[in-house]
């Protein structure tokens, strides 16, 4: 990707050259050029390893490019932007970030604190927390589990807990982590008609995924990344799933998986042999 | 990618059944890592045993946990001013009423109090019984030496027996300490101990100690869980028995590998707490509201204690 990718709408994130290398010099992203758009929903693609969650994490201004750029709401994204109150309390409260791993997520002793963590440390009111966790909890069907400890729930409980802690500081930007990994059908299928009303709603969202079933549904563009942690390709969805070449050339699919239509909009993929 | 080309034949092969174990024959139980995971095991099934009965509709349990911490540390207080032995039986009995009124099986709170604490106590108290520490009226002679002995400062008397005093003495100190463990115990198996941390910063204790408190015990059962997985998952792989000096390598693996998956873990836990607005100032929400009955609570606690203490006071 030597130019940048520009959305429509005024750019939430603009990345320049943006390179991030780990502790131990090897490289996680490789000089990637992006615009995401406000509203815009796109899905990350790529074979393990490839530099999705890493992207992610530097989104979120949780690690930072060792070369290169990130603006985001009209400042430069770094250790020093982040250090300013102002800047720090507008961006997190702007971006909400569902990590792959539940676990690290769901750290308060219950449901309920788990969800009232990220508005009671963005200073809201008392009564405006409760509220808000009392509407989440309603949103996402899980009242039920509202008193008990995190570290007891189903996988799929606690995606939804994971996921409701970040609705509830209503974050205009989503960034999502493999968030149908290890769910089974039945609440995986809830997640994905979440981000679809979520979409609708005017967020943005950001998501990784290898579940190439749920792509063209959560997303307007698809970033595909190479095993050389670049980007290498990115496009509307249905045009780039059905370049099967590339879907191999970036290891992410076997020679034998293909695509069905069944009529509408419903395609799957899988192999045969 | 592509299917795997070359399976090996042994891979392809059916593995035959074995008439006999082609290793040493003993036998599988009492390993370490068997115990290992028995005590995990245990630490898992306490947590659900407690969490059970923090739930059940008891007397304890109706209250708020401020209410409840509160008077149980006023009552531990009140422990300590005690003289005598008869007011302090009556008010351990009062306190398996508190159990029994909470619906915490007797058994149970018994095991807990009354066999932990004559072990620890017990051997703390036992050479206050002779008067070979504490002189006093002999009640059971033990034996009788030739004459007194005399080491520096330490005389050893001619009839070394268990003393009156020793004995009051002791018993005294084990009722104390009995009703104090009976009043945590009872605290701590009818509150949830997150709702008992948060009654903690009613006590203003710094929200820093509670946070740290909270996720201690949240990944306590995290660690313990993924502790569990890698004792099972070698135990799966392994035929038959490894040796002591096998299974010593393993364990400070497995402590290796537990200490490196806390630390990415804790770097991971606090991405995700930047990521909600945590700015290193931990902030707690209370969402505890003291009823009628909670005050009635504290009012018959206070009363309760009047009445021991003064009972305790007109026998001298």
């Amino acid at each position: 990707m030597s130019s940048v990718e520009t959305a429509g709408a005024a750019p939430v994130f603009l990345l320049e050259g943006v390179t991030y290398r780990y502790p131990d010099g090897e490289i996680g992203v490789n000089n990637l050029d992006l615009s995401v758009g406000e509203r815009e929903r796109i899905v990350l693609l790529g074979a393990n390893g490839s530099g999705k969650s890493t992207l992610l994490r530097i989104l979120d201004g949780l690690i930072f490019p060792s070369d290169g750029l990130v603006h985001t709401f009209g400042q430069v994204l770094n250790e020093k932007s982040l250090s300013e109150e102002v800047f720090n309390y507008d961006f997190r409260r702007r971006v909400g970030f569902v990590f792959q791993n539940s676990e690290t997520q769901l750290f308060s002793s219950t449901v309920w604190d788990e969800i009232a963590f990220g508005p009671l440390h963005m200073g809201m009111e008392e009564p405006e927390i409760r509220r808000r966790v009392s509407e989440v909890l309603e949103l996402v069907g899980i009242e039920a589990i509202k008193d008990r400890p995190p570290f007891k729930l189903s996988g799929g409980e606690k995606k939804k807990v994971a996921l409701a802690a970040v609705l509830a500081t209503n974050p205009d930007v989503l960034l999502l982590d493999e968030p149908t990994a290890a769910l089974d059908p039945r609440t995986e299928r809830w997640l994905v008609d979440m981000l679809i009303q979520l979409g609708k709603f005017g967020k943005t969202i950001i998501t990784a995924t290898h579940h190439l079933d749920i792509v063209e549904e959560i997303s307007d563009r698809v970033l595909i990344f190479g095993e050389d942690h670049r980007v290498a390709a990115t496009g509307p969805p249905s045009e780039l799933l059905s370049e099967k070449e590339l879907l191999l050339h970036v290891n992410l699919i076997d020679p034998r998986f293909h695509k069905h239509s069944h009529g509408g909009d419903h395609r799957h993929y899988h192999i045969h042999d | 990618m592509s299917e795997p080309r070359c399976v090996p034949s042994w891979l392809q092969e059916k593995t035959p059944a074995v008439a006999a174990v082609p290793v040493r024959k003993r036998s599988l139980k009492g390993g370490f890592v068997e115990k290992t995971l028995h005590a995990i095991a245990e630490v898992m099934k306490n947590e659900v045993f407690s969490e059970s009965l923090a739930s059940r509709q008891g007397l304890l349990q109706g209250l708020d946990p401020r209410a409840k911490l509160v008077s149980v540390l006023f009552l531990i207080g009140t422990v300590g001013l005690f003289h005598h032995i008869f007011p302090l039986v009556l008010f351990n009995l009062w306190l398996f009423w508190l159990a029994k009124s909470s619906r915490v099986p007797l058994g149970v709170f018994t095991k807990r109090v009354w066999i932990v604490v004559p072990l620890f106590t017990g051997i703390l108290v036992l050479p206050v019984l002779f008067n070979v520490v504490r002189p006093g009226t002999p009640l059971l002679v033990l034996f009788h030496l030739s004459r007194p002995l005399t080491l520096g400062y330490w005389t050893i008397p001619a009839e070394v027996a268990i003393t009156r005093q020793g004995l009051a003495a002791a018993a005294l100190l084990m009722l104390r300490v009995g009703a104090s463990v009976s009043l945590a115990v009872l605290l701590t198996l009818t509150t949830r101990w997150n709702a008992l941390i948060k009654a903690l910063g009613a006590l203003r204790i710094p929200a820093i100690f509670l946070s740290v408190f909270e996720m201690t015990y949240r990944y306590i059962f995290l660690l313990l869980s993924a502790s569990s997985d890698m004792f099972l998952a070698r135990r799966s792989r392994l035929v038959g028995r490894a040796g002591p000096r096998e299974e010593r390598r393993f364990v400070t693996s497995a402590m290796g590998s537990l200490w490196c998956k806390t630390a990415a873990l804790s770097e991971e836990v606090h991405g995700a707490m930047i990521s909600r607005g945590y700015a290193g100032t931990p902030r707690s929400m209370l969402r505890f509201k003291m009823k009628l009955s909670d005050w009635a609570w504290i009012i018959l606690v206070i009363f309760t204690a009047i009445l021991f203490i003064g009972g305790d006071r007109v026998l001298g």
